[in-house]
């Protein structure tokens, strides 16, 4: 398709959605996020916020590369693959301070392209029974851009919406395109999401077009296309070893600052299961492994989304829950979770809520779990500034993550849906 | 004619964007004292190993200086004289009574006046605050974090200030003198809003705390947040079974 036809079609799109008013308002909201951010940025936050590291690791990377993780050269650790870097080279050359407006402004437009697929997604893959009409998909989205964890996805200056772009991209191309070079493509974006930022490297199992049958007993795998698809998603995930292997510096030092250092051990108001643990053996003096505690949580938690996964009764569009599943288990067992990282959660639960039939039970986990997510729970990180002397854990967060979790695993794993979802 | 208004409403926003970005955005930190005359902080000592902590840095490690007499459920009392403000240091006297397990405090046992620079950039490079225990301050000037941040702290610290502003410190065995520590050894010092320390953990490692120190310091507003919030998540999911079962 040529670019310009794409443009228009991207244009006409959204004027449809500008028709609503609920969408009118999302913009404004994203707009106001935006202003809001570059405001609080230039008076108070100019060098304490995520796009420092961002832009500093952009710079060295470039000249003094085995330094990248030295942590000297950070206000806060720079903890990602070094490939990301790599992402941040073209800002660096910029005046700090336009880099992080140019940044935002691309956030913004991210966030739009986002919306798009979105809609693209979820008019294929919506529920028979729901309405035929557009206005309730465009709601969701409306409210999707009206999320509070925008807010400090641009006032960090943070790079999710790069995630949930190539995760919604990968996402599409799998749902669109069965041919196996499309497999590669999409498993290659989702593997260069990983690099910018690992949130969705527990998507990796969920590419495994692999299902066992419980009626037959049988296990079916599409070898070919598990191939090429984890062939497509560690290509950019192993070229970062291929760096670890030329600078071993790097690779200790990531080693210690992402597991094995104090980073881990601070007490802080992630909301994942893992931080609740180590919160909770850090205020009671009880000694711990941060390795092992988040090992064999991501054992417990990963092993039972994955073989639920496996063990599915219902193949249809099956990667959407894979893909949402996984997100989950980053989210529960990864050291930091942060607010901002709902951003790679949010679009993917509003697909499930279109894919799954119009009034399932199961929608009673997901809805409620959305909009705690999208609105209420950046309320529960100043709780826990209030609480954290004598109650240092943000629970809430994690308490809707295994309610979603729940939700999706009883409906790949259940034989027959509630009398209400039978029919539908 | 409308869409000429939208047009300069769009280009003030994008100048106004822009200007800022080659503004100059260099807000120098006016840093403060957050402990004010006649305040009393109070530090327990939930616990303390002396086995180990003799066993670490020697039977004397107690013998003088902030640890002096370090015990577990022992207290340690200071009580803020005066505080004074130049322009260049923060200073404050205060009155130490230290560690002791009994109720009343009794006489002081010394008074001591701390001092800091005002701009923590003229700190030479590679500070330490001291070479002996506890290795770092019981306040610092506030914002604490921002403080500790223009400090170019020597190897042994690391400044963590994405949360709660926090001081790690990593003691290398036999860094100290020849034997001391016996290993290695790590400290996180955690200070409140007023520069005061909240929490201190001496560790070893697989996270084996030998001494943790908080400041005394439950105020009604904590207690009634956690209460509030464990009754509030409880009712919440409580009404909302019940609307579920209703309907």
């Amino acid at each position: 398709m040529p670019l310009t036809v794409l443009f228009i079609r991207i244009f006409n799109k959204l004027k449809e959605f500008w028709n609503e008013r609920i969408f009118r308002y999302a913009i404004l909201v994203q707009i106001f996020y935006v202003i809001l951010s570059t405001i609080l940025f230039f008076l108070f936050l100019y060098q304490k916020n995520d796009f420092v590291i961002f832009y500093e690791s952009g710079r060295i990377f470039l000249t003094d590369i085995e330094n990248l993780y030295n942590q000297a050269n950070y206000l806060w650790d720079f903890r990602y693959f070094p490939l990301s870097a790599f992402f941040f080279i073209p800002f660096s050359f910029l005046d700090f301070g336009l880099a992080f407006v140019l940044f935002n402004v691309l956030n913004f437009f991210l966030n739009i392209l986002i919306s798009l697929m979105m809609y693209k997604i979820i008019k294929a893959i919506r529920g028979a029974d729901h309405e035929t009409s557009d206005k309730r998909i465009i709601l969701y989205i409306s409210l999707y851009l009206m999320g509070v964890p925008h807010i400090l996805n641009y006032i960090y200056g943070q790079i999710n919406l790069f995630i949930t772009f190539s995760i919604l991209a990968s996402l599409l191309i799998f749902l669109f395109y069965k041919k196996i070079k499309w497999q590669l493509l999409g498993s290659i974006i989702l593997g260069i999401s990983i690099i910018i930022k690992p949130t969705s490297f527990f998507l990796i199992p969920f590419l495994l077009v692999i299902r066992f049958d419980m009626s037959t007993k049988k296990l079916k795998i599409d070898f070919s296309t598990s191939v090429v698809r984890l062939i497509g998603v560690l290509i950019p995930v192993l070229l970062n070893f291929a760096l670890f292997a030329v600078y071993p510096k790097l690779w200790s030092d990531f080693l210690s600052t992402n597991f094995t250092g104090s980073n881990p051990l601070a007490l802080n108001f992630s909301f994942s299961l893992t931080k609740l643990v180590t919160n909770f053996c850090y205020f009671f003096n009880i000694p711990f492994n941060q390795l092992i505690i988040l090992i064999v949580l991501v054992g417990f938690i990963g092993g039972l989304g994955f073989f639920s996964y496996i063990l599915r009764r219902r193949d249809s569009n099956s990667i959407i829950y894979g893909y949402t599943i996984g997100i989950i288990i980053m989210l529960l067992t990864y050291f930091d979770s942060w607010d901002h990282h709902l951003l790679n959660l949010t679009p993917l639960l509003i697909i499930t809520i279109f894919n799954l039939p119009r009034r399932a039970k199961l929608i009673d986990y997901i809805k409620p779990s959305f909009f705690f997510f999208n609105f209420f729970d950046i309320i529960f990180v100043g709780v826990w500034f209030l609480t954290y002397p004598l109650f240092p854990y943000n629970f809430v967060g994690a308490f809707f993550l295994f309610v979603l979790l729940y939700g999706l695993t009883r409906y790949l794993l259940v034989k027959r849906l509630k009398t209400d979802e039978a029919k539908l | 004619m409308k869409i000429k208004k939208r047009d300069i409403y769009t280009s003030i926003m994008l100048l106004f964007l822009f200007t800022l970005s080659f503004s100059s955005n260099v807000i120098a930190n006016e840093y403060q004292n957050g402990i004010k005359t006649s305040d009393e902080l109070i530090w327990n000592c939930n616990l303390c190993d002396d086995n180990k902590m003799d066993a670490l840095f020697g039977e004397f490690w107690n013998e003088a200086g902030i640890f002096k007499d370090l015990s577990s459920n022992s207290r340690m009392k200071w009580s803020v004289n005066m505080v004074e403000e130049n322009s260049t240091t923060l200073s404050a006297l205060i009155s130490i009574w230290m560690w002791m397990s009994e109720d009343n405090w009794g006489t002081q046992d010394n008074s001591s006046k701390f001092s800091y620079l005002k701009n923590p950039s003229l700190y030479p490079s590679g500070f330490n605050f001291t070479n002996m225990l506890p290795f770092i301050p019981f306040w610092l000037p506030v914002p604490v974090g921002e403080y500790l941040g223009e400090i170019s702290l020597g190897d042994i610290y690391d400044v963590d200030n994405r949360v709660l502003p926090t001081l790690n410190v990593r003691i290398n065995k036999d860094s100290i003198h020849p034997n001391e520590p016996t290993e290695n050894v790590y400290i996180i010092a955690v200070y409140d809003n007023n520069g005061i320390l909240s929490s201190f953990k001496l560790y070893t490692s697989g996270n084996v705390v030998v001494v943790d120190i908080s400041l005394e310091s439950f105020s009604i507003l904590v207690i009634f947040s956690t209460v509030g919030l464990l009754l509030a998540f409880v009712c919440s999911i409580v009404l909302y079974i019940k609307k579920k079962r209703i309907n």
